[in-house]
């Protein structure tokens, strides 16, 4: 008659595993989540950067090329603790006529460093 | 009354919990399946969103690569090449209409042949003959006296002898064109660098041709010694940080340049005026300014202030402008014929009233000049564009601010400056070329492929 002992410790044995992947898959699914908001994030941050500089003149200083080294913009943004980094890297592919202009974005997350890249050419019109 | 009734009834039953467990069980599978499902989709909508962006980017930068191709003369299209995480490939038909191109750049990521995102761009450019970016162009051997300064690039297809104390930099701050290029192929040398040669600003090149089957030798300039002869003697370079060699050059920079820049026949018939010596007199503003020098067969303008009023003029026999004038306008002068000393000869104190100098285009492409095709004098001022067919000459105390391109041998001698400028009184005819500017006609997405 009734629930016995051995079906309530099924039952709760049963629950817990259940509650326990399903904690488990909400924990990852928001770093998941979180991750991507990142890069996102990054992503859009330099891609405002290399707009902004596809819009400068071909020979304004801020192109001035120094290949290989990557030049640090000054910009930083601290985005829910985590401290977003952004530079910049030019290159002149023909004299006068054509550069490279790559913009990185770097953070760390969870110990790991991450990066996002975006470039574009630029030519002398 | 009978709810109440079956729930006590169905909770009393055995392996009721069991039931409900398994039932719960699948409730939140479910609810956790459906979560992970939304954060995959949202995750992936979010990494194809950068994907799609960065392809859109690989295409603009197949477009722009093609744009600088074609202020190079280059209209052929680019095959697939890869760029940064992804490949392009650009496509060049001309037209729609004259000097125009249209091109069709599609972007890849990660490749052609495995691509998640790809986006396509399809652009109409017009090619614009433009101001080359040259300051001085040789057709022939080149001699530059010591204590010269150019403000500008040098190119030539022959010899380049450089005296001492000459000074080469950028014609306006930060635009780094004090580069020299030559085609010339011996190395005898190709060019000649006399002591305390100044290159005063940094990210130059001196470029020589010779041998391009070879790998070019690149290097800075030696000190102590220089073991190559092409480009000798390196040592005399004062600033050696700011010039990279280049021997056996390779590249567009070194390829044999066009000389004129300007297309002359356009010119000589869209000249306001032809000039003989028989109809000087019924051009407007001509005399008492101008006459006729029939013992030297020259044209002469012999007076403090002359406003040319911003026409061409064609002369059949050769010009002279003699000493203190200052030109009040204006103008473009075409020597086309003729038999004289000079084709064009300007003595002294020459200047205008546009910053201290004339706006004159100064052209000489016909005739048979028995000294020089231009002679230029002493203290002179002229803004524009000067051009001799054969030999020229430039004596001391001569600013010019343009371009100056001589179709064979040339001298230019001491306390001389010669800038270059963008900015050449009127509207001249340049030729197609690799200077030529590009104007963007309409930038639009299409559907790739």
């Amino acid at each position: 008659m009734g629930i016995s002992y051995i079906e309530l410790l099924l039952g709760i044995a049963i629950l817990s595993f259940i509650l326990l992947v399903f904690v488990q898959v909400l924990f990852y699914s928001m770093l998941s989540v979180k991750g991507s908001q990142f890069r996102s994030l990054a992503y859009n941050w330099a891609t405002d950067r290399l707009e902004y500089l596809k819009s400068l003149s071909y020979d304004d200083p801020v192109l001035t090329p120094l290949y290989p080294v990557w030049s640090d913009d000054g910009e930083k943004e601290l985005v829910e603790g985590i401290l977003f980094k952004r530079k910049l890297r030019v290159s002149e592919i023909t004299q006068g006529l054509l550069k490279n202009i790559e913009v990185k974005v770097e953070w760390t997350e969870r110990k790991e460093d991450r990066n996002v890249t975006v470039s574009s050419y630029k030519a002398n019109y | 009354m009978l709810r109440f009734h079956l729930i006590k009834q169905i909770t009393e039953k055995k392996g009721i919990t069991f039931i409900m467990a398994m039932f719960l069980f699948i409730i939140l599978s479910l609810i956790t399946f459906g979560l992970v499902q939304l954060v995959r989709y949202e995750s992936r909508q979010s990494a194809y969103g950068n994907l799609s962006e960065k392809a859109l980017y690989i295409a603009e930068a197949g477009i722009e690569r093609k744009i600088a191709e074609l202020k190079e003369d280059n209209t052929s299209s680019i095959s697939l090449t890869k760029y940064g995480e992804g490949e392009f490939e650009v496509s060049v038909v001309a037209g729609p209409g004259s000097d125009e191109y249209t091109l069709e750049s599609t972007g890849y990521v990660p490749s052609k042949s495995k691509w998640k995102a790809r986006r396509k761009l399809r652009v109409v450019v017009r090619v614009l003959p433009s101001v080359p970016s040259h300051a001085l162009a040789f057709g022939g051997d080149a001699v530059i006296e010591s204590n010269v300064t150019i403000r500008g690039t040098i190119r030539s297809n022959r010899k380049i002898v450089i005296g001492s104390n000459v000074t080469i930099t950028e014609s306006e701050p930060g635009k780094g064109d004090a580069s020299i290029y030559t085609s010339y192929d011996k190395d005898d040398p190709a060019i000649s660098i006399g002591t305390n040669f100044h290159v005063a600003v940094p990210g130059q090149y001196i470029k020589s041709r010779r041998n391009s089957s070879l790998s070019p030798n690149q290097h800075p300039p030696y000190s102590g010694s220089d073991p190559t002869p092409q480009i000798y003697d390196e040592t005399n370079i004062v600033e050696k940080t700011n010039v990279t060699i280049v021997e056996n050059d390779n590249s567009s920079d070194t390829d044999p340049i066009q000389v004129p820049s300007v297309d002359t026949a356009t010119l000589v018939a869209n000249a306001d005026y032809t000039v003989t010596p028989s109809n000087y007199t019924s051009i407007p503003g001509f005399t008492p300014a101008w006459s006729w020098d029939s013992k030297d067969n020259v044209f002469e303008l012999n007076a403090s202030n002359w406003d040319p009023g911003g026409k061409i003029y064609n002369f059949t026999e050769g010009i002279k402008i003699v000493s203190n004038v200052t030109f009040t306008g204006e103008g473009t002068f075409i020597v086309s014929d003729g038999e004289a000393d000079y084709g064009i000869e300007l003595r002294q104190n020459v200047d205008g009233v546009y910053d201290g100098y004339a706006r004159l285009n100064l052209l000489v492409v016909g005739g048979d000049w028995d000294e020089y095709d231009i002679w230029m004098r002493q203290n002179i001022y002229i803004q524009g564009y000067i051009f001799g067919k054969s030999t020229s000459t430039v004596e001391s105390n001569v600013n010019i601010k343009g371009i100056v391109e001589i179709g064979d041998e040339s001298t230019i001698n001491s306390n001389i400056t010669i800038e270059h400028s963008d900015d050449i009184p009127m509207d001249l005819p340049w030729q197609q070329g690799s200077t030529g500017g590009i104007e963007i006609i309409s930038w639009q997405e299409i559907k790739p492929d």
